[in-house]
């Protein structure tokens, strides 16, 4: 089901209902019996694949639970091989049957082209599979840990595992933050109802007046290769990562808001990442989730793995300490990276995308010391303006060059069109009007434009430190009411004269 | 610490509530006052034409609910029954007719609009017009807003049937206003309907001068007829649509009804996309039916002048299928035209041939004459009155018949024969001398002419009121004194359309068309009564047309025709081409210039070369 359809606020309307008229007691089921039936409406084999990975995290919590538990009591015994047995065997189902549906054809192609014929798998991805498959596989490796005990009632974990706003595009929750809130008999709170209603517009605002405008330029431009001068190509990665991050954080707003609702606060995906002064806190600010997520999953296991303290060790004693410490959490971070792009895709160009993210943060990792040293030498510092201004300068320009490899079709189209874009780009096409056929009006580009302004300044203000809607309460009645006003016409008017949205699905959901 | 709300979230919700409420009522209000498409009765602007053009199932329908009272009788079917002419059948049958076709061919809305009509408005008479198609698709699954039927003849939940219009993007309503405000004169695509009668407004189509087949199907809109389609029908739906037929025949006998079936005048082409047996199957079915007149096929079928475009019949191919239902002597319709088939019989596929052009096809050449002189001062459009003695001898010595306008018009609308080597000799302006030595030579050999007069001129010598001398014009006595006579007509040059440079006031009038600074409403206006002017003058004759300076436009030729001008006059050529039953070829016939140095010989020479 689409955030974007009537039905979806009919939907909601009348699960929110349903959710406060209920007793509190039964307020869980409820959310468990909506999120059921609205992963449902999204076909019933979405529903198959939920279940299963839902019955082997839930399996495989209990028995690691229960080994935890032989373990603690009797601490001579060794239980460690048949955790790890229990994790990888859960672990093998889960990614298993994620390589089957969103992997399997790709390596099927890539066999073809070496001539060894594989069968090619017709499985539709699922609605939010890898979603709810981290954060159910993060539950597992969680109780592998030890870190809290398994949760025993199948419906509450199935209601963890399915927990419907975040079904479409994440964000990719832990256990210990989301099953108590969901659990919690919530009481009707109009506050919460009220912030959760102006997140969803902000999502609503910022996918259906930006991003699906910002996408007509990005389609007439990538559907077309090789026809445009490198600067319409900038022009349209511009407006890729406008689409992208308003798309993606739009939903997210929208995930977040509809949670809020119920009462529930859903961890942060983004944290304003056009304010990154480096890639990797760029990472840090982008899908946050899923960096986190990589990082407590991957990059500590990794890190800490057998391999690497050997290498570690290896390598302190040819290189030194400094760079001995460094070449494992290099190696880590480089691996962290290439999964991350792996998971955008199947494809050479996600690959690519990660080993070209992989490399920047690596060498950012080898080179940390010394960048001090020549920063020292040059009596820089990250609170000078203008030191601060460069850095948010390269942060945008790497995430920008990043945009070419994810958006083109191809690997050697983007290639192409970041070669034409440095030696080619063709200004005067720009001036000729080609942005006015690109398929947008000069009306769209304005809202487009406005959009993105009032975006930066907010965030720019939050960056500062302001809560928003908290700082709003203070406006005045009809202040507060412009804001009800506005938002709500400029969705009138979407809905009621935009005929030329591409695409009102999430980009996100197809992951 | 803790800062107090300026508005409390229960009172901020409530007022999303209401705004969101408020807002989202904005749509369907504005849908209900603009109406794009007809559903509510186009309450604000009441422009039928624009509602029916977007959706004519749906707004005919509307509109008859307002409009009912007006109309007693009513037609039913495709897009090609639009030619069936009301006023014939409101003429034959005592009655008030109103054409509720819409786009689409499918019986299932056929039957659905008949019961709906036969149930609400219990009318006089039912005119059903089918086709081969009407066999091709019993039903639609088209759910567009253009082609949505009006919940009440088909029982759709009015909930549903309102939503949709109620709903819809404002930009339809939107344009609607900016088309309403940027209208004019002039047919436009986004009305294509006269409301009152449900027709098509064809006031374009019924003035572009119709000539020969060639020239025809040159022509932008006729392209398709160089190279018609080739496609194969099958009639899956016969039985169904049969039974349609059958049910409405039955609740038109139940209510006292009358019900006449018609089979529509189809293109030979577009009908070869059936096959002569399934052709045979759906006449017969039909006839197990019910009694039909079958217009199908015949030698009209094979000419695509008689029709709009690849499918569409003209409005005069609709006159000669009444005249051929009623009997109608004054109307042309072809040998084989049309036959009646009884319920019962077993007609068969229809047959017809080709008429050669000949049997409906006349070449007349038309002069061109405007001052004759006695002698010495011709020159340009002026002509001694020997070289014009000279030229009328030599047409009668070549057998030229001199013919009048309404001979032509006969010959066209009733069939009528025309003389051999017929010829129309015309003046312009109106010269004394035409008079005074054009007419004198005129009697000798019995020749009719026509002459166009300019109506502010007749009689006088100087120009309107500047009392400039000018050419001196006949008077109203001489005009009379020779249409006594039976063989001039004096004919319309338009009463003060005729404008001269330095003499009227800047700017001009450029011939027929509309003046610098003048608006469309005040030409419009202006022109017809100019043209009504010239009537009142010339009674019929002031329907004949010569363009001033031979300059006009569309726009002024349907003027004209809706002022009453049934032929006009224009640019040059050897001959017009007349054809039975299109009035079409009486607009703009193109004249041959005749001048001072043009020998009788060579006149004739040149009118035989290019053939009789």
């Amino acid at each position: 089901m689409s955030f974007f359809s009537w039905f979806f606020l009919l939907f909601l309307a009348g699960a929110l209902l349903l959710y406060y008229v209920m007793p509190k007691k039964l307020r869980w089921l409820i959310l468990l019996a909506v999120s059921l039936c609205f992963y449902y409406l999204g076909g019933w084999r979405g529903l198959l694949y939920l279940l299963f990975t839902a019955a082997t995290t839930y399996g495989a919590g209990l028995l690691l639970d229960r080994l935890n538990a032989r373990a603690k009591a009797d601490k001579t015994r060794k239980v460690k091989g048949k955790k790890q047995l229990v994790l990888t065997l859960c672990l093998l189902l889960n990614f298993g049957l994620l390589y089957v549906v969103k992997y399997w054809n790709f390596t099927a192609s890539a066999f073809g082209r070496l001539g060894v014929e594989l069968p090619v798998s017709s499985l539709l991805m699922p609605l939010g599979l890898s979603f709810y498959m981290f954060q159910s596989v993060g539950y597992t490796v969680d109780c592998f840990r030890g870190k809290y005990p398994a949760q025993r009632n199948p419906l509450k974990y199935l209601l963890f595992v399915s927990f419907f706003p975040q079904m479409v595009q994440g964000p990719i929750s832990r256990y210990d933050q989301l099953a108590p809130q969901l659990m919690e008999p919530h009481s009707w709170n109009a506050d919460n109802v009220k912030y959760g209603l102006q997140l969803v517009l902000c999502g609503y605002l910022k996918k259906l007046l930006i991003a699906d405008r910002a996408a007509v330029v990005v389609q007439a431009v990538f559907g077309r290769s090789g026809s445009y001068g490198g600067a319409v190509y900038a022009f349209s990665v511009l407006f890729y990562c406008i689409q992208l991050y308003c798309d993606f954080s739009g939903g997210i707003d929208i995930t977040r808001g509809v949670a809020q609702m119920f009462g529930i606060d859903l961890a942060e995906n983004f944290r304003r990442p056009i304010f990154a002064t480096s890639l990797a806190d760029y990472w840090r600010r982008w899908h946050i989730t899923l960096g986190t997520w990589m990082r407590d999953y991957v990059f500590y296991p990794l890190a800490f793995s057998k391999p690497l303290a050997a290498l570690s060790r290896w390598t302190r004693k040819r290189f030194g300490g400094k760079l001995g410490k460094v070449i494992p959490t290099a190696c880590a971070t480089f691996v962290v990276y290439l999964i991350i792009g792996i998971w955008h895709g199947a494809n050479f160009r996600y690959i690519f995308f990660g080993l070209y993210n992989g490399a920047i943060m690596t060498t950012s990792v080898l080179m940390a010391a010394r960048f001090s040293k020549w920063k020292k030498k040059l009596k820089l510092n990250d609170k000078q303006p203008l030191f601060h201004g460069f850095q948010l300068v390269r942060t945008m320009l790497l995430v920008f060059v990043g945009r070419y490899i994810t958006r083109a079709a191809r690997l050697k189209y983007a290639l192409y069109m970041l070669k034409k874009t440095v030696l080619h780009p063709c200004l005067y096409q720009i001036k000729g009007g080609v942005l006015g056929k690109l398929g947008l009006t000069g009306l769209d580009y304005g809202i487009v434009a406005l959009g993105v302004a009032i975006l930066l300044f907010l965030e720019w203000r939050q960056e500062r430190g302001v809560e928003i809607r908290k700082s709003l309460e203070q406006k005045n009645a009809f202040i507060q009411w412009l804001f009800i006003f506005l938002p709500l016409a400029a969705l009138l008017y979407h809905f009621a004269f935009s005929g030329s949205a591409v695409d009102v699905n999430l980009i996100y959901q197809q992951f | 610490m803790k800062q107090k709300k300026r508005l409390s979230s229960g009172k901020w919700l409530v007022l999303f509530l209401v705004t969101a409420l408020l807002l989202a009522m904005a749509v369907p209000v504005f849908n209900i006052l603009t109406d794009p498409f007809g559903a509510f009765g186009d309450p604000l602007l009441q422009w039928w034409s624009y509602d029916m053009t977007r959706n004519p199932r749906l707004s005919k329908m509307t509109y008859l609910e307002q409009n009912h009272d007006k109309y007693d009788s009513y037609i039913i079917g495709s897009s090609g029954s639009s030619a069936i002419p009301v006023e014939g059948l409101n003429r034959h049958l005592d009655a008030s007719f109103y054409n509720c076709f819409f786009y689409g061919t499918e019986t299932q809305t056929f039957e659905e609009m008949a019961v709906y009509i036969l149930n609400t408005y219990q009318p006089k008479n039912l005119v059903l017009n089918l086709s081969l198609m009407s066999a091709v698709a019993y039903s639609s699954s088209d759910n567009k807003l253009t082609k949505y039927q009006y919940y009440k003849l088909n029982g759709t939940n009015p909930l549903v049937f309102y939503s949709r219009y109620l709903f819809v993007s404002p930009l339809e309503g939107i344009s609607k206003l900016q088309e309403k405000h940027s209208d004019g004169y002039l047919l436009k695509a986004y009305r294509v309907f006269l409301p009152e009668t449900g027709a098509y407004d064809k006031s374009t189509r019924e003035v572009e001068g119709i000539r020969e087949l060639e020239d025809y199907v040159s022509r932008e809109a006729y392209r398709i007829f160089r190279d018609y389609p080739k496609r194969t029908y099958q009639i899956p739906a016969l039985a169904e649509s049969m039974a349609a037929v059958a049910r409405i025949r039955d609740l038109c006998a139940e209510k006292g009804t009358r019900l006449i079936v018609t089979c529509q005048p189809t293109y030979v082409d577009n009908l070869a996309f059936f096959s002569r047996e399934d052709q045979a199957r759906f006449f017969d079915a039909l006839a197990q039916v019910t009694d039909y007149w079958d217009f199908t096929l015949s030698s009209v079928s094979y000419d695509p002048r008689y029709f709009y475009d690849a499918t569409h019949f003209r409005n005069a191919v609709g006159e000669m299928m009444l005249a051929r239902m009623f009997d109608d002597d004054s109307i042309y319709v072809p040998e084989g035209f049309g036959r009646y088939v009884a319920r019962g019989s077993t007609p068969g596929a229809p047959e017809a041939a080709p008429l050669p052009e000949t049997d409906y096809t006349a070449r007349v050449p038309i002069l061109r004459y405007h001052h004759l002189v006695e002698a010495g001062e011709a020159g340009g459009a002026t002509m001694t009155v020997g070289a014009f003695a000279d030229q009328m001898a030599a047409l009668h010595a070549a057998g030229y018949t001199p013919v009048d306008i309404w001979q032509m018009r006969d010959y066209v609308e009733q069939g009528a024969e025309l003389p051999e080597k017929p010829i129309l000799i015309t003046f312009d302006d109106g010269y004394e001398s035409n008079y005074s030595l054009a007419y004198p030579i005129l009697k000798q050999y019995g020749f009719k002419a026509t002459i166009f007069a300019i109506g502010v001129s007749i009689g006088k010598d100087t120009y309107k009121d500047t009392g400039k001398p000018i050419i001196p014009h006949f008077s109203l006595e001489q005009a009379e004194e020779m249409t006594d006579s039976g063989l001039i007509t004096v004919a319309s040059h338009g009463y003060d359309v005729h404008q001269a440079e330095g003499l009227d006031p800047d700017p001009i009038r450029q011939g027929a068309l509309q003046r610098e600074g003048e608006t469309e409403t005040e030409y419009v206006e202006y022109l017809t009564n100019d043209a009504l002017h010239m009537q009142a003058l010339l009674g019929e004759a002031g329907k004949f047309f010569s363009y001033p300076e031979d300059k006009h436009d569309l726009r002024c030729l349907v003027i004209l025709h809706r002022a009453g001008v049934f032929a006009t006059v224009s640019g040059n050529g050897s001959h017009t081409l007349l054809i039975r039953g299109l009035p079409q070829c009486l607009f703009d016939m193109p004249r041959q210039l005749v001048t001072e140095d043009m020998t009788g010989a060579e006149l004739v020479a040149l009118l035989e070369a290019d053939g009789p």
